[in-house]
């Protein structure tokens, strides 16, 4: 039975990571955010015969070992604003081995599910004035920016213009046909004008046709 | 609840459309075509009597009615204008590719919107991206014609989203939703290059690719990737038909909402706010009614995703 056990700052070296967790973190990506952000939520760590498991945040974990346990020498680091002293805030659980690898795989599979308003998501990237640590970068800001469609007039530069009204774009005919067919049809063909262009063969059949 | 769908006549004559419309939920944007280039490739020749009383009959419920287009006669496409006027129907002409361009400055002069049509043959079977710079540069003049008058375009049958993202069309229709359950090809919107996406849903590797999407329009990837889906005369075969049109109508559901945000064409007549709506706008072509066919419109018509 999973149960809570209560919060507690446990330093980074007693802290274990999930044995076999499948989930490939961004650890500098992470680490980013823990300078930007500081540690805004609590590992979830399994308790379990004196050791500390780390069931969920175990890439926070490592982008911590990555920051070390003391102050860096960013001044403007939250996580060592936050009287950093490489213990980390988790909170405590005791269960079977069962359930915590329910809850690793639940906590890396769920989120995937996730659907993403792209325009939301602009409207808030929009809304900060500095993305550091939020994940995102000013690549992924032009991405998401609805953009303003071309003019026409920068489209007709582009492409070009009409040069034949009455004949824009030729239609084309495709399509698959057994080995007989194909051999009947440059038989029946061969005194098209130009039997090198399956156009004027094919002009020339229906010319047949049509008597 | 509300949904665009093209309805023609060619297919349409004898169904009761206010019962299809109420099926809908009442609240359609429906676009009445002809079915002109249909019936041409079929052989079958459409009487305009005929068209006109259909237009008559179901004129309390069409928001657009388009001309009965002879296909290669400008004169025979302008006489039935002339009489589906005369017999009190607001008619928008049909510019088809090949003719000269003074027709559109024309159609333009008289018609605060105006369709674009016979591109079919250009855009299909992936003759888009062969044509595409040739079509460009037509639809590009054409554009520039409608600008100097301030009309608006209807894109027939063109739901190429190179050409829709660039060019402001104030709508286009797609029949291209139906891929997917007679090509196993999907179409899916991607927001953020403002493209669609196609694959075979058979391509394992695709679907894998593609996950996120097929997720997003509302199919497990998972299901799509079973061997058993959408096998014909399976047990589910009617109801993976359905379920993946329906992924494919979202889709081209968000591609509208993008490329209304994008373009914002104003829309060239009042009326309800479900037609009278700015552009662009996607009409999902309808054929017939049978289940396969109406219950993936059923469905995505009752999210309400307009």
């Amino acid at each position: 039975m999973i149960k809570f056990l209560g919060h507690k700052r446990i330093a980074l070296d007693q802290l274990e990571t999930f044995p076999g967790n499948a989930n490939i973190g961004d650890v500098p990506k992470i680490l980013d955010s823990l300078v930007a952000n500081g540690q805004y939520r609590g590992l979830i760590v399994r308790e379990v015969d004196g050791r500390y498991v780390v069931l969920c945040g175990n890439h926070t974990k490592l982008a911590m070992v990555e920051h070390g346990a003391g102050e860096c020498a960013n001044e403007d680091c939250m996580l060592c604003e936050d009287n950093w002293t490489g213990e980390p805030r988790c909170e405590l659980f005791s269960c079977t081995d069962e359930e915590a690898t329910k809850i690793n795989l639940a906590d890396n599979r769920i989120s995937e599910f996730s659907k993403r308003d792209d325009q939301a998501l602009a409207d808030l990237l929009m809304s900060i004035e500095d993305l550091t640590g939020s994940g995102y970068n000013a690549d992924d800001l032009r991405l998401y920016m609805p953009q303003e469609p071309p003019t026409l007039e920068e489209l007709s530069q582009e492409y070009g213009e009409v040069e034949d009204e009455a004949v824009p774009v030729l239609p084309v005919l495709s399509f698959r046909v057994t080995p007989e067919l194909r051999d009947a049809f440059l038989e029946l063909t061969v005194d098209a004008d130009d039997p090198s262009d399956p156009t004027s063969r094919f002009a020339y059949l229906i010319s047949k046709a049509a008597g | 609840m509300s949904i665009r769908v093209l309805v023609s006549y060619h297919f349409h004559r004898d169904t009761d459309l206010d019962q299809f419309v109420a099926q809908l939920g009442g609240n359609v944007d429906l676009f009445a075509d002809s079915g002109a280039y249909s019936a041409y490739s079929t052989g079958a020749v459409i009487d305009r009597e005929k068209y006109a009383t259909w237009l008559a009959r179901w004129d309390h419920l069409l928001s657009v009615k388009s001309n009965l287009d002879v296909i290669g006669s400008v004169q025979g496409g302008a006489d039935n204008i002339a009489y589906l006027t005369a017999q009190g129907h607001e008619i928008m002409p049909v510019f088809h590719v090949g003719e000269p361009f003074d027709v559109l400055r024309q159609q333009c002069d008289e018609h605060p919107y105006v369709a674009l049509g016979g591109m079919v043959p250009y855009l299909a079977f992936g003759a888009a991206n062969r044509n595409r710079a040739q079509v460009m540069r037509w639809m590009i003049k054409a554009h520039l014609i409608a600008q100097k008058t301030g009309s608006v375009l209807h894109g027939f049958g063109c739901t190429g989203s190179l050409f829709l993202r660039d060019l402001p069309f104030y709508s286009a229709d797609s029949s291209s939703y139906m891929f997917p359950r007679k090509r196993c090809l999907m179409y899916m919107w991607d927001d953020r290059k403002q493209v669609l996406r196609s694959f075979h849903f058979r391509d394992l590797s695709a679907v894998r690719r593609y996950a996120h999407v097929l997720s997003k329009y509302g199919i497990e990837p998972g299901r799509v990737s079973d061997p058993g889906f959408m096998v014909s005369g399976s047990e589910n075969f009617d109801e993976d038909r359905v379920d993946i049109t329906a992924v494919a109508m979202r889709s081209f559901i968000a591609m509208e909402r993008s490329l209304r945000s994008r373009h914002g064409v104003p829309a060239p007549f009042e009326g309800d706010p479900v037609s009278a709506v700015t552009g662009t706008k996607i009409y999902f072509v309808n054929i017939n009614t049978a289940y396969v066919d109406m219950e993936p419109i059923i469905r995505v018509a009752r999210e309400g995703l307009l």
